[in-house]
């Protein structure tokens, strides 16, 4: 079988760069992650890692799924996800927040228009944590999914919330929102598979503890 | 009337359902008679319940919120009932109602579909075939469990499944851990959620809170470990008489198996929970790289039974079929020879009939031998698909026949009664 290697899901976006700055630090080669070009999956000859580079949301599925035994993923990834891995690690950076948010004049009429309808209507990328979110306060609400920009939906009126993440306030402050809540705090996790955490435990505990190290 | 017809052709099944056609089914069923053998070695015999039962029933020693995971229905006369979820309810059933003391132990086995509601957008499957065993009434717990562990480890042996791993875990172990913190129920609740979910993240926060050095080895004891030795040193300030009698308990089981030339294939892994909550001693779980999920488990439920009317201690696991398959590939087996056997001309139904008797002939000689009564294009590419290694064309006449080998695409005539002498021979 020749010797045994881990594959580790990078996310693509903002969380790159402090994931692949990590690595670094653990030890790992990383010079061809840096590197500008377009590939989604690299080789570490030297590390024995297979990197694949994938959008954040896709990383709790792959990991799930077996295609790859490690991911870096966001806490909110994994929230919306509900994959069934094994969450090893907070890496503590990737911080960001998941709140609900509307038109800085706009919260009494979302209010008002909640008392009045018994209905709120929430644009989101995150459909299910909205509507675990509701559910848990009983509150009847129309989600509507959309893949980004969700800051808009309130502008445009096809909202009256937004559930979605934030991580210094300059969106919604750019787009006219105002934060109404806070639903939880989302940092990148390490994950793994739940086979691949027993039959390569040996692999996966090494990296962990080198990654552990340079965390704290 | 209303109906359009493209409509009516899409054909759907419940999410979670599907069909298994004759070439998936005949390797299953290889792995079956690999498995079967090997429970009949042992003594075991099979037994078979009702696909559904009363919900009050199947429900019995399931977890909390197991409920929602049955497939539920109403019986005629308003009975809410469910389609099994699993087997070791169903026997424990049985044996409540059926074992009298003297019949005991029972060795029983089963090989049966059973079915898990799941949400419709996952695609998970709804129903799982499996094939397990119990061994109900030994008071000697261990070396009850012991059994259920050879036999199981010899099974995925026989059956030729690489680098699987077994997971030995004990329920009291974790129970011992919360003492341990003091926890109160509420708390123990959380505990075992994030333990199930692997949370290690959400664990050591909650843990930290309350003591940071015991955290640390309450999260590193519950990691999988080859070397029993050093959960062994990491526990070994522990006074608590549930997590060392818990313990001592797995790391005799795997002395014994070790002894007995069983290493290798085991590590302990005391974050093991079930989503069964009967379960009352050790537990075990068999993880196949490339699998994303756990191809067998199985454990002791002492105090299941006792909830039909009898207290009598019990084990056992189950395999999962499905996943036992893709965990092998393909299996290769000593196959019977195979055939395709047509009239060079066919159309008239006397030819056929010869040709049928012509089968039977065969068949006495074990050949397995499919009939084309027409013609049909594409036979070479048909036969191979089947794994037919000769396609064989009879003359009218029934005097002499003509073999094709579909492999090596080397065709040669033959007088019908030499073809039926030289099958004889081999």
């Amino acid at each position: 079988m020749g010797k045994e290697i881990i594959k580790i899901a990078i996310p693509k976006g903002y969380l790159f760069e402090p994931c692949v700055e990590l690595l670094g630090r653990a030890g790992y080669d990383v010079d061809f992650l840096l590197e500008d070009n377009r590939k989604l999956s690299i080789y570490s000859g030297r590390d024995l890692i297979q990197y694949i580079i994938s959008r954040p949301m896709d990383i709790p599925v792959y990991v799930e799924h077996g295609a790859c035994d490690i991911g870096f993923s966001g806490k909110d990834a994994l929230m919306e996800k509900e994959s069934r891995v094994y969450e090893l690690l907070d890496l503590k950076n990737g911080r960001c927040r998941i709140i609900l948010a509307t038109l800085k004049d706009g919260v009494e009429k979302v209010k008002e228009h909640y008392r009045h309808f018994g209905m709120v209507k929430v644009a989101t990328s995150y459909p299910n944590i909205a509507k675990k979110y509701f559910d848990e306060k009983g509150i009847q609400a129309e989600i509507i999914k959309l893949h980004g920009s969700v800051e808009l939906a309130p502008v445009l009126g096809i909202a009256d919330e937004i559930l979605d993440i934030t991580s210094t306030g300059r969106t919604l402050e750019e787009n006219n929102l105002v934060e109404m809540e806070e639903i939880a705090v989302s940092t990148t996790r390490m994950i793994a598979n739940i086979t691949s955490y027993r039959v390569k435990y040996s692999l996966i505990n090494n990296f962990i503890n080198q990654i552990k190290n340079v965390i704290k | 009337m209303f109906e359009s017809k493209k409509d009516s052709q899409v054909i759907k099944l419940p999410s979670g359902m599907r069909d298994i056609l004759p070439p998936e089914t005949d390797e299953r069923n290889k792995i079956k008679e690999i498995i079967g053998r090997e429970f009949k070695l042992w003594g075991y015999g099979e037994v078979n319940t009702p696909i559904f039962e009363y919900t009050k029933n199947i429900s019995v020693g399931a977890g909390k919120n197991w409920k929602d995971k049955l497939i539920n229905f109403f019986d005629v006369d308003g009975s809410p009932v469910s389609l099994r979820s699993d087997m070791t309810i169903p026997i424990a059933r049985v044996a409540g109602m059926r074992i009298r003391e003297n019949q005991l132990p029972a060795r029983f086995c089963y090989f049966a579909d059973s079915f898990r509601q799941s949400g419709v957008q996952r695609g998970v499957r709804r129903i799982y075939n499996q094939a397990g065993l119990e061994l109900i009434g030994f008071k000697n717990s261990m070396i009850a469990d012991i059994e259920v562990l050879i036999i199981l480890i010899n099974i995925l042996n026989e059956l030729d499944v690489r680098d699987y791993k077994i997971g030995l875990g004990h329920v009291e172990f974790i129970e011992g851990l919360c003492d341990w913190f003091k926890f109160d129920v509420k708390e123990r609740d959380y505990i075992r959620k994030k333990v199930i979910l692997k949370d290690f993240v959400a664990l050591e926060r909650n843990l930290e809170k309350k003591d940071k050095k015991k955290a640390e080895v309450f999260i590193q004891s519950l990691q999988p470990e080859v070397d029993v030795s050093r959960i062994a040193d990491l526990i070994s300030g522990i006074e608590d008489r549930k997590i060392i009698e818990s313990f001592n308990y797995i790391k005799k089981v795997n002395d014994i198996l070790t002894g007995l030339d069983y290493r290798g294939y085991l590590m302990t892994d005391f974050s093991i929970i079930r989503d069964f909550d009967y379960y009352t001693g050790l537990l075990f779980e068999v993880y196949c790289p490339y699998l994303n999920d756990i191809i067998g488990s199985g454990g002791r439920y002492d105090k299941l039974i006792k909830k039909f009317g009898k207290d009598i201690p019990a084990t056992g696991f189950a395999l999962d079929i499905d996943l036992t398959h893709k965990a092998i590939g393909g299996l290769e087996s000593k196959e019977n020879l195979k055939i395709l056997l047509k009239l060079e001309c066919s159309g008239n139904s006397m030819g056929s009939i010869k040709l049928i008797e012509l089968a039977r002939k065969l068949h006495r000689k074990g050949v397995v031998v499919e009939l084309c009564y027409e013609d049909r294009p594409g036979l070479e590419e048909f036969a191979k698909e089947k794994k037919y290694s000769f396609i064989v064309e009879v003359k009218s006449g029934f005097e002499s026949l003509k073999v094709i080998d579909v492999n090596k695409n080397i065709k040669k005539e033959e007088k019908v009664s030499d073809f039926i002498k030289g099958i004889s021979k081999g």
